[in-house]
Order: C-alpha cells, then sequence, then structure tokens
C-alpha cells in the first residue's frame, strides 16, 4: 500500500534536556503544545491548562478589570490555544511566552470588542503613567511568576503565597499552618531557590 | 549572580507581581468544551477538533472521482471542522469495536452545503501515549481516506467532530494507531461492526 499523504505530520521533537515544570507525565510544557498541535491530545490541553489558568486568567482579568469580560477572554485564550497549538515554534521562544501572548491578544481583543468610549479632547498635560512597554514587562513579568508559583509543590507555595500576596510575617505563617518557625523559614528558602530557577529558564531574573 | 541576589531578584518580582486571581470554578470545563467541542461551547467561536490539515489519502492509484471526494472533505475539514457545541442531530450511526471493550460510534448528520458532519464518541481506548496519536480512516472504492485525527483521554473516551464530504460514498470504517510522522498504516484498533 502506498501513501499519497497531502499533510505529513510534523514529527514531535525529541525531548529536550532542559525541561520545564515537569509532570507526572514527564512533558514540559513544549512537548505538552507539541502533543495538543499534532495529536489533538485533550490531555495535554488539560495539563497546559492547570499549569497556566491562574496566570492567564489573572492578566487577563488585570487587562479588562472585569469579571465577566475576563471569564470569556480567559475561555477564547485557551480555545485559542487548541486552534493555534500548531503554529507555535520552540526555536522562537517559550512555551510560556506564546502563552502570554495568546492570552494577552485575546485581553486585547475583548478591551477593543467593548461599546468604544466617547473620545473627548485629549488633556493638554504630561502623562506621567508608566511608558507601554514598560506595562508590557511587568504584565509579563507577572505573568512568569504566577505561573513558576503555580509550579512549586504545594507546601512551598503555600508559604510563597501567604508571605508574598497575604502579606503575613513567617511568625503569623506559622501560627496559621501550625508550623515551626524553622519550616516555614527552610520551606521559604526552598521555595525561592526553586522559583530562581524557573524564572531564570524564563529569561526574568535579569 | 550569587544566591542571595537571585533570592532578592526573586523576591522582587514577588511583590511586584499582583496577587493572581482566583479562577472561578468550572472554567476548566468551560475551557475544554470551548476547545473540544460540546455543549459549553455553544456561546463561544467554532473550534477545530481534528488536526487541521487536509485528509490524506493512501491508495496507489487517485482517482479523479475520488480526488475531488478528498478535495471535498479536505474543504469540509478545514472549514466544518469542530462544530459550534450546538445539540447534534444524528441521521445515521455506526458502531466500531475493539480488543479490550473498546468502542466507538459515529454519528452523521444531515448534509449541508456539500458536508456531512459527524460526531465521533469513542470508549474505553486507552490514550495512545506520547508521540502516537489515533487516526479514522473510511474505505471509499479501493482508496483509503483519513477523516479525523485524535487521541484519548486518561479514561479512555474522547468526543470529537468532523465532517466528510456530502456525497462519499464509503464501505468501512476504522481507527489505526499511528505514530507521529512515521507512515501510515499502524495497527487498527477499532473496526465498525
Amino acid at each position: 500500500m502506498t501513501t499519497a499523504a497531502y499533510a505529513i505530520p510534523v514529527p514531535l521533537r525529541a525531548p529536550s534536556s532542559s525541561l520545564r515544570r515537569m509532570d507526572p507525565g514527564g512533558l514540559s510544557d513544549e512537548q505538552l503544545l507539541e502533543q495538543v498541535a499534532v495529536a489533538r491530545d485533550g490531555e495535554a490541553f488539560e495539563v497546559l491548562y492547570k499549569r497556566y489558568s491562574r496566570a492567564i486568567y489573572s492578566l487577563v482579568q488585570r487587562v479588562l478589570r472585569d469579571h465577566s469580560a475576563a471569564d470569556d477572554a480567559s475561555q477564547e485564550a485557551f480555545a485559542a490555544v487548541w486552534r493555534a497549538a500548531r503554529g507555535y515554534r520552540r526555536e522562537r521562544g517559550t512555551a510560556s511566552a506564546w502563552l502570554f501572548a495568546i492570552a494577552r491578544n485575546a485581553a486585547v481583543d475583548a478591551a477593543r470588542a467593548r461599546v468604544p468610549l466617547v473620545v473627548g479632547e485629549a488633556p493638554d498635560v504630561p502623562d506621567h503613567g508608566p511608558l507601554p512597554e514598560a506595562m508590557a514587562i511587568a504584565e509579563m513579568e507577572a505573568f512568569e511568576v504566577h505561573v513558576a508559583v503555580d509550579s512549586l509543590p504545594d507546601r512551598e507555595r503555600e508559604v510563597i503565597e501567604l508571605a508574598y500576596y497575604s502579606g503575613l510575617s513567617q511568625t503569623e505563617i506559622a501560627d496559621r499552618l501550625s508550623l515551626p518557625l524553622g519550616t516555614v523559614k527552610t520551606r521559604t528558602r526552598s521555595a525561592l531557590a526553586r522559583l530562581a530557577g524557573v524564572l531564570e529558564e524564563a529569561g526574568v531574573m535579569r | 549572580m550569587s544566591t542571595n541576589d537571585e533570592f532578592e531578584r526573586v523576591e522582587q518580582l514577588l511583590r511586584s507581581a499582583p496577587a493572581p486571581a482566583a479562577v472561578p470554578s468550572g472554567m476548566l470545563d468551560v475551557a475544554r468544551e470551548a476547545a473540544l467541542g460540546g455543549p459549553g461551547a455553544q456561546r463561544r467561536t467554532v473550534v477545530s477538533v481534528a488536526r487541521p490539515r487536509v485528509p490524506r489519502l493512501r491508495l496507489g492509484r487517485l482517482t479523479a472521482g475520488v480526488a475531488v471526494m478528498a478535495a471535498a472533505a479536505a474543504a469540509a475539514l478545514v472549514i466544518g471542522v469542530g462544530g459550534n457545541g450546538s445539540p447534534f442531530d444524528a441521521q445515521t450511526t455506526i458502531a466500531l469495536a475493539g480488543p479490550n471493550e473498546a468502542s466507538a460510534t459515529v454519528d452523521f448528520g444531515a448534509a449541508k452545503q456539500g458536508t456531512r458532519p459527524m460526531l465521533v464518541k469513542i470508549h474505553n481506548l486507552r490514550p495512545a501515549g506520547p508521540g502516537w496519536y489515533y487516526e479514522m480512516w473510511f474505505k471509499v472504492s479501493n482508496d483509503e481516506v483519513s477523516a479525523v485525527t485524535f487521541n484519548t483521554s486518561s479514561s479512555g473516551n474522547a468526543t470529537v467532530r468532523s465532517a466528510i464530504s456530502a456525497d462519499m460514498h464509503w464501505g468501512t470504517c476504522w481507527v489505526t494507531r499511528e505514530k507521529v510522522g512515521g507512515p501510515d498504516g499502524g495497527p487498527v484498533v477499532l473496526r465498525s461492526t
């Protein structure tokens, strides 16, 4: 039997030696995206969702500042991941950066689709707010931080979130979790080391 | 960068990033349905569920008639695959079976604009595994036409929507397990009964 192939499946790449955020199945984000692209693998899609849902939802909500719109835009972002996975090229950047771009585009598209504001005359005063480039960098860094925090083991993620998102001191965390203070310090240090590694690979440690 | 410098930078990043928002419960189901098709996808954009590529024929000689059907099927896959999650009105259903209680049904809907939608439901078929996927084929005259590729979840189930040419008359249907980038002709895991 011969084959007249109208399209040839793109071969999966060999496993990389620098895999990021390994899941129990052992696939990196990049490999998962390739699984989604080539094999239309729903399970790989769900693993990606679990790794990125909070970062994507947070990003979209920051852009739109509206829960309902953020729900729709996040949903559209993940649908776009499924649709556009074939467009991902590992040599052009990390899966994380690609997902950030997909999510940001979904948010921006949603913002543009809103009822346009009545445009008045521009105020004749300088805008001292952050420049668009600085805002984009800040969004990207926040996205990578959220993804990195979500990649931590639960017990480390817990102390990091209580310390940096809830503003608790280490003593307060120890009380809250009924743990010795030394354990909280150890977990915090271990988490920071792990985060440094992940964020270094994501290119935001500079 | 020393360890202390690294920790300082990480702490700086943690402090400058706003606390992440809580993802609404049920978002995964909605996202999954939006991507893979299903009832929750109704309010969202049409999403391809089959690999977005032109279906292949594996045959010795491509006859003119089959070439037309292939082109139509290709158009169907590119344009119509996925569906919008609306209820599927099946006009015909075929069953497939395989070892270890693996089974599938293929519902065919009414032809519309030269294509016929189909809804494939797979049960008890273990995931193809990394680097592998499943492919559904139809026998059309003496040719084998690839209709859709898919994979199953860890539960062994999958639901995919696709379409074939409205005037495609096929004889049998089967599913093979194929290696990504490998030659066609993998082992048959499901066959029409």
